[in-house]
């Protein structure tokens, strides 16, 4: 999932400054999972700005909605009709759900309440951890379900650089190698073979953003072909 | 808690005004220490700053709007 972490509130509350009919959209995916920007993260920062713009001798009105997604038409297009009523929008999803939401409302001025970091795991409450670079072209076959271009710090693929020591990356000894964790797999799977092929260089031209895919179903109804 | 807090202290109220305390149905005296602290707390921090607006007329009444998803 995307993992994200609310803005410091001084910078969401000094975006807002001008406005006094605000509404605060959350996303109940995402980042409700990852406790950055849902149902209950609104409701915080609703009563955040409302007691901040009470301090400041303003009075300002904030509604709250959390839609199911924020990157989905389907559960966007409705929300244009409360979006009327506001003189801004904070958007608490991601960048993709701000920047969709900001194309669909498109005459009110958008800010975002959080920043999106990466794609990752929830390891457990509140600790979340990068897994996927969305780079296009997935190794996890050959590797053992370990990403070589996510959890090595260089995005090496193919074995470790010369910088391991004792396991650990030399970016940040804390960390396991990423090779090391790979080799390790593929022995306890009986599968070390895959270290003998050679992985051609990462096709870094198809990470040219922004990105589109259409679904081989799809492709007539939007005029694509083969 | 002190994430509790740090909302509040982010809003400009302080994080002073809001505490936990867990105390046992049975504990008397550990009760009537956390109720002085709380009110030698209270009154070393002064009014609530919101409610002194208010009343000096220059904010009314929070105003706030839920629209149901």
């Amino acid at each position: 999932m995307i993992i994200a972490e609310r803005k410091p509130f001084s910078e969401i509350f000094e975006s807002v400054q001008p406005y006094d009919k605000i509404l605060l959209v959350g996303c109940g995916t995402c980042v409700a999972v990852c406790l950055a920007g849902g149902e209950k993260e609104v409701g915080l920062l609703a009563s955040q700005l409302k007691l901040a713009a009470g301090l400041r001798h303003r009075r300002i009105e904030v509604g709250e909605i959390t839609v199911e997604r924020q990157c989905d038409r389907e559960f966007l297009e409705p929300l244009c009709d409360f979006v009327a009523d506001y003189d801004a929008i904070v958007s608490m999803a991601c960048g993709a759900g701000v920047q969709f939401l900001a194309q669909l409302c498109h005459f009110k001025p958008i800010f975002p309440a959080v920043n999106t970091t990466f794609i990752g795991v929830n390891n457990a409450m509140g600790h979340y951890t990068e897994r996927c670079r969305a780079c296009h072209q997935c190794y996890l076959g050959l590797t053992g379900g370990i990403c070589p271009v996510t959890m090595c710090p260089k995005g090496l693929l193919n074995g470790p650089c010369g910088g391991m020591l004792n396991g650990k990356c030399e970016v940040d000894p804390q960390k396991d190698c990423a090779w090391i964790k790979i080799y390790q797999r593929l022995e306890l799977e009986g599968r070390l073979d895959n270290l003998t092929e050679i992985v051609p260089l990462h096709p870094h031209a198809r990470c040219t953003s922004p990105g589109t895919v259409i679904h081989p179903a799809y492709k007539r109804r939007y005029g694509v072909h083969e | 808690m002190e994430y509790a807090q740090r909302l509040l202290e982010e809003t400009g109220l302080g994080r002073g005004r809001l505490q936990m305390y867990e105390i046992a149905a049975s504990d008397a005296p550990r009760w009537v220490a956390a109720v002085r602290e709380m009110t030698a707390r209270v009154q070393e921090l002064g009014p609530n700053p919101l409610k002194r607006h208010s009343r000096e007329g220059e904010i009314g009444e929070f105003s706030e709007t839920g629209v149901e998803s």
